[in-house]
């Protein structure tokens, strides 16, 4: 039960972090983490502890890219930007999000 | 092609994970901080002080050892990293630690290092097969007559010819004479050897080829020429390893011997040999009274020795149906000849191992105690690295980490004393080791060093984990929950406790039994008086004393010229020195004149000993006189008998006055007795041969003077130096004679306590073995009651302030200690008893399961475990009431 739990959650922050970076600019973990607070409109708060090894996760996938550069406050930050091979598994994840999340609105609909 | 790259760029990043695991490791921390440091930023923008901001990110971030571990583990590089990481944490905590590091390493480095060393000679002794082909199919061949106390004795040449002959289970066999001789250089020099004659197959059925040369052809057997083969060490030692004294000739008691061939330091057998010569003479020409042959056989196959033993006590029962003069009562024994080489060593070897065996486990228990009462305090740092994500997997490899570092730090220390260990080992050992000079440690020892310090790591690593990971996370955080987290903990080090100190009672009695054993043994009568004499061997071969009158002559001069000698007090010779002696010549005898015990079948050591020999010695005399100058060629034949042949034949009369008939008899080539009849003149206390803790045999005692022995040990009583004696006489020798070596130079008490070397190498060993774990074992007391005294403060704060007195509290703390020595020691008694059968043999007049021993040990231990246990007590003491209270 918890694990599977878990799993979704995983798979669905992996998702996010793919679907934010393919929105604009490279990002840092930080700043992956504002976009999306920003873009749910502060109703999912990404736990650090997840952010980071997910980061890691699909960068070691080959889904992400990662190059030092320097933050807007001129710190040294590591940004990622999403790779071709990303882009095909958001697509992919997308299209398996769409199904599982259709499906969940169906069954919640039906009475 | 875009996608390719990407995933070539993902594998760059793992292989730099594991090859570059820190910089992955910095990037990570880095990264982490930036994020905690914009976190921080934020919060501060919305209002919050700067401390305080930073705080909140930093509980915002959550785990951090989580947040790392799976960060790295999303890399896929974790087991690396992980290793690499446990193993610099663990030396980190070893390091902050120096005094419970250097304890534990040192108490594992005795553990080990002992088995290690004793384990060596184990290995070397035991367990390596002889390098001969084959070598499980070797056997070593004696008589043996119950009646006469005979056992492993020699075959004579008639015997050994119808063994040989006759048998149906051995494939061959090969009969062997050990002798001295010596070789003279063109210089003159002379150089006693030990001269090994065989049959000519002899190398044949051992198995052995030669280094360079040849070993004997079937033609050179009797009637043939003598030629000599070479022992490797004197090779080296006499002609510095030149191989081409192969085909020259050697001067071998005067008679020059043609090299034919040199053996490989390996295959040195007998192990003393120096040189191999073909036993030249017929087998069948010799009487079968004369046993003087030694012999060694091959079976078809290994598995044929209970079929060879019955065969040859088949074969031996024929000989004596058809010679009952000579062989009535002579039976045969056989015997593997690798446990005939390792001989009694083999029990105290497997003792002693046994005893490195439990100190290693004392040695064990001591350090997971260590570990235990360390896990006490380490509770709340490993509570708090689970509670912040640390998996138990995790934990459990970063303790066994540590455990596995500490063992192989104790290894390494441990070979390090092993090294040392073996060199002394093998300087006291009390038996020639076979391929001494090959004892080292080596890959085997090497392979079994690491395996018991990666078995003890995970033997005293798993005690406190499985304390620590068992125990659960949110009692140890709590600040009062560190006495109940720790009940079974602490179970178990009183397991462990009792267990140290069960095993220490067993070693410690083994070594107390030994050391009564050989109190017993030092307290032996020998019958004579050791300090103060010299003794020194010669050999005349025919060269030098062509005849008997001559070898007598020889003797009754050179004795006369060392009487002469300054500080000398008296001087006298045998042909075998008491304590010394590899056999004696056991032979028939008749008497006339007393009525003899009927019995006894009529059977005495016949040896040879020169006028003054007894006064030299300081034999007691029983009865009569001993022997005089008088009693030489020529005069009457006289004879003195031991205490044991009284004994034995004239249990209720005197035998002084009786007379022995028809003694003369040669023995081989050693020489001969020259007289016909002897009258018993008188009788001597029994003088011990055959070691220490046999029964001396009844034994006849010849003049030197009318017995033309040629091997001869003299022996000078000697108020001066020792050492300031044998120059002198080397030098009245080579007036005499520039052929003979002086060889075996020893003093009387080299010779005693030479025969008490293996007791005395048991004994020391096992009391060192005690000793370790005696203290080892009260370390572990100490330990635990030091802990739990520590364990105890608040509530010992607390009943002292409640007015407990002192008397009362430190009582509470002995008991614990007694009943923790009082279990032990009872455990151990009863194992003791139960093993009490190992030691038996190894021991010289003391009942194995001896209550005065058990006794005293017991005695010894438990002051030992209440002195540990008082250290503590005292200190309970001491805890002051307000201290205790306020809880850290």
């Amino acid at each position: 039960m918890t694990r599977s739990r878990a799993d979704l959650l995983q798979g669905t922050l992996e998702m996010l972090i793919l679907k934010t970076l393919a929105v604009g600019e490279p990002l840092h973990g930080w700043g992956v983490s504002l976009r999306i607070e920003h873009l749910s409109s502060d109703v999912l708060t990404i736990n650090q502890g997840s952010l980071y090894p997910a980061l890691h996760r699909l960068e070691h996938k080959g889904w992400i890219r990662s190059e030092w550069g320097t933050s807007e406050n001129n710190r040294r930050a590591k940004f990622y930007r999403l790779t071709a091979l990303g882009r095909t598994h958001l697509a992919e994840e997308r299209a398996q999000w769409d199904l599982f999340a259709g499906a969940v609105q169906q069954i919640l609909q039906a009475t | 092609m875009e996608i390719l790259a990407d995933l070539l760029r993902a594998l760059r990043l793992r292989l730099r994970g594991v090859v570059d695991p820190d910089s992955a490791a910095r990037d990570i921390a880095e990264e982490l901080r930036f994020h905690v440091d914009m976190e921080a930023a934020r919060l501060q923008r919305a209002g919050l002080a700067e401390d305080e901001a930073r705080r909140l990110a930093r509980i915002h971030f959550g785990g951090f050892d989580r947040y790392t571990e799976q960060t790295q583990d999303a890399r896929g590089t974790r087991l690396v990293e992980d290793t690499m990481q446990d193993i610099k944490y663990a030396l980190r905590m070893l390091a902050k630690n120096p005094l419970f590091t250097s304890v534990a390493v040192l108490t594992l480095a005795l553990g080990i290092g002992a088995n290690a060393a004793i384990y060596t000679v184990v290995d070397a002794v035991l367990l390596e097969p002889l390098p001969f082909d084959d070598p499980t199919e070797l056997v070593a061949l004696y008589t043996e007559n119950e009646a006469e106390g005979q056992t492993r004795y020699m075959v004579s040449p008639m015997d050994f010819d119808d063994w040989r002959t006759q048998n149906n289970t051995f494939a061959s066999m090969a009969a062997y004479w050990p002798t001295t001789g010596t070789v003279t250089e063109d210089d003159g020099n002379p150089t006693r050897v030990q001269v090994i004659y065989t049959t000519e197959d002899f190398f044949d059925v051992v198995g052995a080829s030669p280094l360079t040369g040849r070993t004997f052809t079937p033609e050179e057997g009797p009637g043939s020429n003598a030629v000599a083969i070479l022992a490797h060490g004197f090779w080296q030692r006499r002609f510095g390893g030149d191989p081409s004294i192969v085909g020259q000739t050697v001067t071998l008691d005067g008679a020059p011997t043609q090299v034919i061939g040199i053996m490989a330091a390996a295959q040195t057998f007998p192990l003393d040999a120096d040189l191999w010569i073909n036993m030249t003479w017929p087998m069948q020409i010799q009487s079968r009274f004369a046993r003087w042959m030694s012999s060694v056989g091959r079976l078809r196959n290994a598995d044929a020795l209970p079929a060879a033993r019955n065969d040859l006590a088949a074969l031996a029962g024929r000989i004596a149906e058809e010679n009952p003069a000579s062989n009535a009562g002579w039976t045969t024994r056989v015997e593997r000849l690798h446990d005939e080489m390792v001989g009694d060593t083999k029990t105290a070897l497997w003792v002693l191992l046994a005893a490195t065996g439990l100190v290693l486990l004392i040695a064990c228990a001591n350090v997971a105690n260590l570990l235990l009462s360390r896990s006490e305090v380490r509770s709340r740092e490993i509570a708090v690295r689970t509670a912040f994500g640390a998996s138990r997997t995790r934990l459990v490899r970063q303790l066994l980490t540590e455990s596995l570092i500490l063992s192989a730090a104790g290894a390494a220390v441990g070979l390090a004393l092993a090294w040392v260990g073996v060199r002394g080992l093998v300087a006291i050992a009390p038996v020639a080791v076979p391929r001494e000079d090959a004892i080292a440690i080596d890959g085997t020892v090497l392979a079994v060093v690491l395996g018991v310090s990666i078995l003890t790591g995970l033997l005293f690593g798993l005690a406190p984990i499985a304390r620590l990971v068992g125990s659960g996370v949110h009692d140890a955080i709590r600040d009062g929950a560190r006495s109940t987290g720790s009940a079974t903990g602490h179970r178990l080090q009183n397991v462990f406790v009792v267990g140290q100190l069960a095993l220490a009672l067993m070693l410690v009695t083994g070594a107390g039994l030994l050391v009564r054993s050989f109190s017993n043994l030092r307290a032996v009568d020998t019958g004579f008086t050791p300090s103060g004499v010299v003794t020194m061997q010669l050999d005349l071969a025919p060269s030098v004393a062509a005849n008997d009158t001559a070898v007598i002559g020889f003797y009754a001069q050179y004795r006369d010229r060392l009487a002469a000698l300054p500080g000398v007090e008296s001087v006298g010779d045998a042909s075998s020195l008491p304590l010394d002696a590899d056999h004696d010549y056991v032979n028939p005898f008749r008497i006339d004149g007393v009525d003899v015990n009927p019995d006894q079948e009529l059977r005495a050591a016949h040896r040879s000993v020169s006028p003054g020999f007894f006064e030299t010695m300081r034999t007691p005399v029983l009865q009569g006189r001993t022997l005089t100058p008088d009693d030489r060629l020529g005069s009457a034949g006289v004879a003195v008998v031991n205490e044991a042949f009284v004994k034995r034949f004239f249990p209720d009369g005197s035998v002084v006055g009786a007379t022995f008939r028809n003694v003369a008899s040669r023995f081989g080539p050693l020489g001969a007795i020259n007289i016909q009849d002897a009258e018993v003149v008188g009788v001597v206390k029994d003088l011990k041969y055959q070691g220490l803790r046999l029964d001396s045999q009844p034994a006849i005692y010849f003049s030197g003077l009318q017995s033309s022995i040629r091997r001869r040990t003299l022996t000078v009583r000697t108020s001066a130096a020792p050492s300031s004696i044998v120059p002198l006489a080397r030098r009245e020798l080579e007036a005499l004679s520039g052929q003979v070596a002086l060889t075996n130079i020893q003093t009387m008490e080299d010779v005693v306590s030479g025969a008490r070397a293996r007791d005395r190498f048991s004994t020391l060993l096992l009391s060192l073995f005690g000793l370790v774990a005696l203290s080892l074992a009260a370390i572990g007391v100490y330990g635990v009651l030091a802990y739990s005294v520590a364990q105890r403060t608040k509530e010992v704060g607390i009943r002292m302030a409640l007015g407990a007195d002192q008397s009362v509290v430190r009582g509470m703390i002995l008991k614990d200690g007694a009943r923790l020595v009082g279990v032990g020691l009872t455990v151990g008694i009863l194992a003791a008893l139960a093993l009490s059968g190992v030691l038996a043999t190894q021991l010289y007049e003391v009942d194995p399961r001896d209550p005065g021993v058990l006794a005293a040990v017991a005695g010894v231990l438990l002051t030992v475990g209440l002195l540990a246990s008082f250290i503590p007590a005292w200190r309970a003491t001491r805890v002051h009431p307000v201290v205790a209270m306020r809880g850290e």
